[in-house]
Parts: C-alpha cells; sequence; structure tokens
C-alpha cells in the first residue's frame, strides 16, 4: 500500500522565493567579512539564517538545504566558540556552502 | 468540540515555519490559526484569545521560548494552555529543560510534515474530546496528551 503523501506544491513556491532572498542576504554576509571576523552583525546573520534554512529544508522537502544548513551552522557555532579562525579558507568554504543552496534554490 | 473551533497560537519567528504551520493546521481543518514572532507578546495573546494550544519555538526574538514557557506555566491565565515546543535545538539538556518546565511535548525541527499535522490534531482530539472536558476551555494542566510526538 503507498503511504499518502501531503502535498506542499501549494506553499513550497513561497518558501523558495524567501530562501533565495536568504540566500542573497547570506551573500551580502560574506562580503562584510570583517564583521563576520569580528562577531558583528554579518555573522549573527550567517547564524540564524543557517539555523533557519536547517529546520525548514526538510520540513519543506529539501534534504539538501537542511544538510547544508546544518554545516553552516556547526561552523558559525564553532567560529563563535573560537574553535574556528575566520581566515581565508573559512571564508571559502562558506562562499561554497551558500552558493550550494543558490543553485538548489535557483 | 469540533476542530475547525480549536485555536492554536504559533509562536515563530521564521516565516518558513510559520507558513508550514498555518498549511498544516488547516489541512487538518483546525480554523483559528494565530501567530507571533515575539516572545514578549505570547502571554498577552493568550490571555487575550485562550488558545487550545500553543507551538513555541525556543529562538524568539523578545523574550526567549524557554522563559515564555516559564511564564506562561507560572500565570494561573494560561498555565492550562498545553505547549508544544517546536524547536532546531537537539539537545537533550534542552529537552529536559522544556519538559521541566511544562512543555507537554518538544519536535524537534525539521520534521516530517504529514506527520506533525495529523499528531497535532490528534493531540488536541485526545486533549478536548472527551466528555469530561468543559469543551472551548483550556484543559487542566494536569490532563495528560493522547500521544506524544
Amino acid at each position: 500500500m503507498t503511504e499518502p503523501v501531503l502535498d506542499l506544491s501549494e506553499i513550497v513556491g513561497l518558501y523558495k522565493e524567501d530562501a533565495r532572498q536568504a540566500v542573497e542576504q547570506m551573500r551580502a554576509a560574506v562580503q562584510r567579512w570583517d564583521e563576520v571576523v569580528g562577531g558583528g552583525p554579518a555573522r549573527q546573520l550567517l547564524r540564524k539564517i543557517s539555523h533557519q534554512l536547517r529546520g525548514s529544508g526538510r520540513t519543506y522537502g529539501f534534504r539538501n538545504v537542511t544538510r547544508i544548513g546544518k554545516a553552516l551552522e556547526h561552523l558559525m557555532i564553532k567560529l563563535q566558540s573560537k574553535h574556528l579562525t575566520a581566515d581565508e579558507r573559512l571564508r571559502k568554504i562558506i562562499s561554497a556552502h551558500v552558493e550550494r543552496l543558490a543553485t538548489i534554490f535557483q | 468540540m469540533a476542530v475547525q473551533l480549536y485555536r492554536v497560537l504559533v509562536c515563530e519567528d521564521d516565516p518558513a515555519m510559520v507558513r508550514i504551520f498555518q498549511f498544516l493546521l488547516q489541512k487538518q481543518g483546525i480554523g483559528g490559526v494565530l501567530t507571533t514572532s515575539d516572545g514578549n507578546k505570547v502571554i498577552p495573546i493568550c490571555q487575550r484569545e485562550k488558545p487550545h494550544l500553543i507551538l513555541l519555538d525556543l529562538m524568539l526574538p523578545g523574550k526567549d521560548g524557554l522563559t515564555v514557557l516559564k511564564d506562561l506555566k507560572s500565570n494561573e491565565a494560561t498555565s492550562s494552555i498545553p505547549v508544544i515546543v517546536i524547536s532546531g535545538i537537539e539537545s537533550k539538556n534542552q529537552v529536559s529543560l522544556a519538559i521541566d518546565a511544562g512543555a507537554a511535548d518538544y519536535v524537534t525541527k525539521p520534521f516530517d510534515s504529514m506527520e506533525l499535522g495529523s499528531r497535532l490534531r490528534d493531540f488536541l482530539t485526545a486533549l478536548y474530546n472527551t466528555p469530561s472536558t468543559n469543551a472551548g476551555a483550556p484543559p487542566p494542566s494536569n490532563m495528560a496528551p493522547g500521544g506524544s510526538f
């Protein structure tokens, strides 16, 4: 017997639209790397959006979004607790994750 | 009590999650979905609207969800309203804190949308659709939910 499936198509379009904006905000935050280094608003924003995408991604059927959001949030937590240094390598890793998100929501 | 008469307060600051809660609750036939993204507004809304259930995120602007939960449970007017915490925080310590503070249950984000929708309906039905329950009013705080999440 087939499991009933909840049709989320009514709201997935709106989700993708919001997510695209969130990804743009993340891109802009990465551009303000000095704020990420200094623990300013850009770092807080990256952490907040990562956390939100982790929670909402799989809920809307986007498992990869949850996976990437979780990885990003983990990086931001480690950065906050000073287990990571905000260097160029980290910037590239974060940027690559953000671009993967952008590809998903294209 | 008819499902469409239930009022559920969604306390969540992520618009994407608010939208999915509204969608899931409406799909279950629950007519009254109230929302707020501000932890400071939860108690005043509850006093005014008397919801039958609160879905509470822990990371709320204004006042964090755990403090909101404690405030709800220490306020005579709101203590009997069941609260389900729905949070992205997965730590066992956080779950214990929420349950100890009076949460009826703790659901971790992300969740299975269909399962959560039907369980919310079952939860409300088990709480309010019993002969001893005064329909329309929140249940006594010691009333156990019919199923866990």
